[in-house]
């Protein structure tokens, strides 16, 4: 069986720089949850999803989204068979293991709200039927912020269903030269069959059994209770977010190869966990101040056990 | 000539340090900055010296916030050894900002000696009242001279310490007549006094006595405060994580102390007894 750190090592073979991204899409897998990547054009977000799915083996879909997408374009539909004069199911690309939403926040709330539902469910229905979706089952979407103009923000409770939202950064220049040496002459190779699919079960199912200590947990609960009273936040995290920090607390601590969570598990996975579930009021725009520090403020509040 | 362009240097540092000291004494009744300080520590790349030599003393601090500087931050008066000089390096990453200060001594005297450790005031920003945070303090012995210099490195201090006193007294007498602002200087110089004396426990003798303790009386309460003596050993504050006090000591050891003594604390149950031996083990690894 192939381990979850072999993928990791997959990637950065793939993937310049980066490492917060790469580590985040393997945790994400292994904690069985969904990923928001937000960054401009052209720093590896597609590039880090196609690498991964090439690695796992399963079935990938890419589906651009654009303001005239319909829910039926990702759920797929009933088509009228006229040889045997019946209706049959055709499954759009959210039937794969691993879907690339790209640029998510295109598209109407309507097709949004059709993805999130089955991010959360696991299932979508077509007409009467509901269906299974594939197992394992990983949305990552992406977001680019300064084309705002034409876009569709996703509300905080939509935010709320992706399990963690990496930001993805321009490489450094020693990175930017390495990605023009290395990939100037065309496509990069994507590493093929690192795992399969029954490997990433596996994974998913031993990460749940890793034990997380009742002051790993109220540590996680203290953080998100902390996001609640933060200057400058309106609405702090919900306990969604708890649960998040302790499930991807836990994919780190296996990553790691321990049988245990300790606090920097959860202290390094919290700005991920807990960015994109804030919402903040009018005064951070006028005293100017950048929402991460607000985030790292919330995590050097909390002091760990 | 290099002994008196290190007499001379020593002089200029002492001299810069006490303008500082003086522009910084009414600090206290002003507005402290907001830190939240992950790690203060203090270590010497040498412990025994013989006379003629130096050592480095540097001072490590870690905090959240993204700062250009750490004014705060104050060094142990040197007392009778020469101040060759000092770098400061500071670091932003992710986590925060990392400060290193590092002096160059030379001492003078042979004997024991304990460094009061290095300080910084602050508001914490995890409890929103203003905090002293202090470094461990460092032993560091002194041995005889491997040649017959004595005699020069006594005149030496001597004019050293002559030196300090008249340019401590001139700018006093500036600044008085001045009478405005604040400056900033790269090493700030407390008036704690450097002494020779072991009355300071050693984080060393923190951690045997929580370990004793522990051993006579094994709880989660003993083994919590075995675990806060070690991570304290490394430099860090309460509310630290074991990876920022690996990550502020070079001991090799200490670090594997500071490895087991998490898996002590965060293991299963049934790991979990296993672990607290390892720990124990480690421990007195360390402390011999």
């Amino acid at each position: 069986m192939s381990t979850p750190r072999a993928v990791l090592g997959a990637l950065r073979q793939t993937i310049v720089g980066q490492a917060e991204v790469v580590e985040s899409l393997v945790l994400t897998l292994v904690a069985g949850g969904h990923l928001l990547l937000e960054g401009a054009p052209g720093v590896a977000k597609t590039l880090a999803c196609r690498a991964l799915a090439a690695a796992l083996g399963g079935m990938f879909r890419r589906i651009q989204f654009t303001p005239d997408l319909l829910p039926s374009d990702i759920i797929g539909t009933r088509v009228f068979d006229q040889k045997t004069a019946a209706f049959s199911t055709v499954f759009g690309p959210l039937f794969a293991n691993l879907v690339l939403a790209d640029e998510i926040n295109r598209a109407p709330a309507k097709v949004q709200s059709a993805l999130l539902e089955g991010m959360q469910e696991r299932r979508a229905t077509i007409g009467l039927e509901t269906h299974a979706l594939p197992a394992p089952f990983l949305v990552l979407a992406t977001m680019n912020p300064y084309d705002a103009e034409g876009t569709y923000p996703l509300p905080l409770a939509q935010l709320d269903r992706f399990l963690a939202k990496v930001v993805v950064a321009y490489p450094s220049r020693d990175e930017e030269r390495a990605i023009v040496d290395r990939f100037g002459g065309g496509e990069p190779p994507l590493p093929i069959g690192v795992a399969t699919l029954a490997d990433v079960a596996t994974w998913q199912h031993e990460a749940r059994a890793v034990f997380v200590d009742p002051k790993v947990r109220d540590y996680a609960v203290d953080l998100v209770r902390a996001s609640r009273v933060a200057e400058l936040v309106a609405h702090g995290a919900s306990p969604r977010a708890a649960l998040a920090l302790v499930t991807l607390a836990r994919a780190r601590a296996y990553l790691e190869g321990r049988a245990f969570t300790v606090p920097d598990d959860v202290r390094d996975i919290a700005p991920a966990v807990l960015r994109h579930r804030l919402a903040y009021d009018d005064r951070i725009a006028v005293a100017g101040t950048d929402p991460e520090d607000v985030v790292r403020g919330i995590i050097a509040a909390v002091p760990a056990p | 000539m290099a002994s008196r362009r290190a007499l001379r240097t020593g002089c200029a540092r002492a001299v810069s340090a006490a303008v500082f000291a003086l522009l910084c004494a009414p600090a206290g009744a002003q507005g402290l900055r907001t830190l939240h300080v992950v790690t203060l520590s203090m270590t010497a790349d040498r412990t025994e010296v013989p006379l003629g030599s130096d050592l480095h003393l540097t001072i490590h601090a870690r905090v959240r916030e993204h700062v250009s500087a750490l004014d705060e931050l104050v060094v142990p008066e040197v007392g009778t050894m020469h101040l060759l000089g000092d770098e400061r390096r500071v670091r932003r990453g992710p986590a925060g900002t990392d400060v290193d200060e590092t002096l160059t001594l030379e001492p003078i005297d042979a004997g024991s000696f304990t460094l009061p450790g290095a300080f910084l005031d602050a508001i914490d920003g995890r409890t929103g009242k203003p905090t002293r945070f202090t470094a461990n303090a460092v032993r560091v012995t002194v041995g005889p001279a491997a040649s017959a210099a004595g005699n020069g490195w006594l005149r030496r201090a001597a004019l050293a310490l002559l030196g300090l006193l008249v340019a401590a007294m001139g700018v006093t007498l500036v600044l008085r007549i001045a009478g405005r602002g604040r400056g900033a200087a790269p090493v700030a110089v407390a008036s704690v006094p450097f002494f020779a004396s072991a009355s300071a426990a050693s984080p060393r003798d923190v951690v045997r006595d929580a370990l004793a303790a522990y051993c006579t009386a094994p709880s989660s309460d003993t083994l919590a405060s075995l675990r806060s003596a070690v991570l304290a050993a490394a430099g860090t504050v309460p509310g630290a994580t074991t990876r920022d006090a690996v990550a502020a000591t070079s001991d090799e050891q200490l670090r594997a102390t500071l490895r087991a003594a998490e898996a002590a604390t965060f293991s299963s149950e049934d790991a979990r007894s296993t672990a607290k031996e390892q720990f124990i083990e480690t421990a007195r690894g360390w402390l011999k």
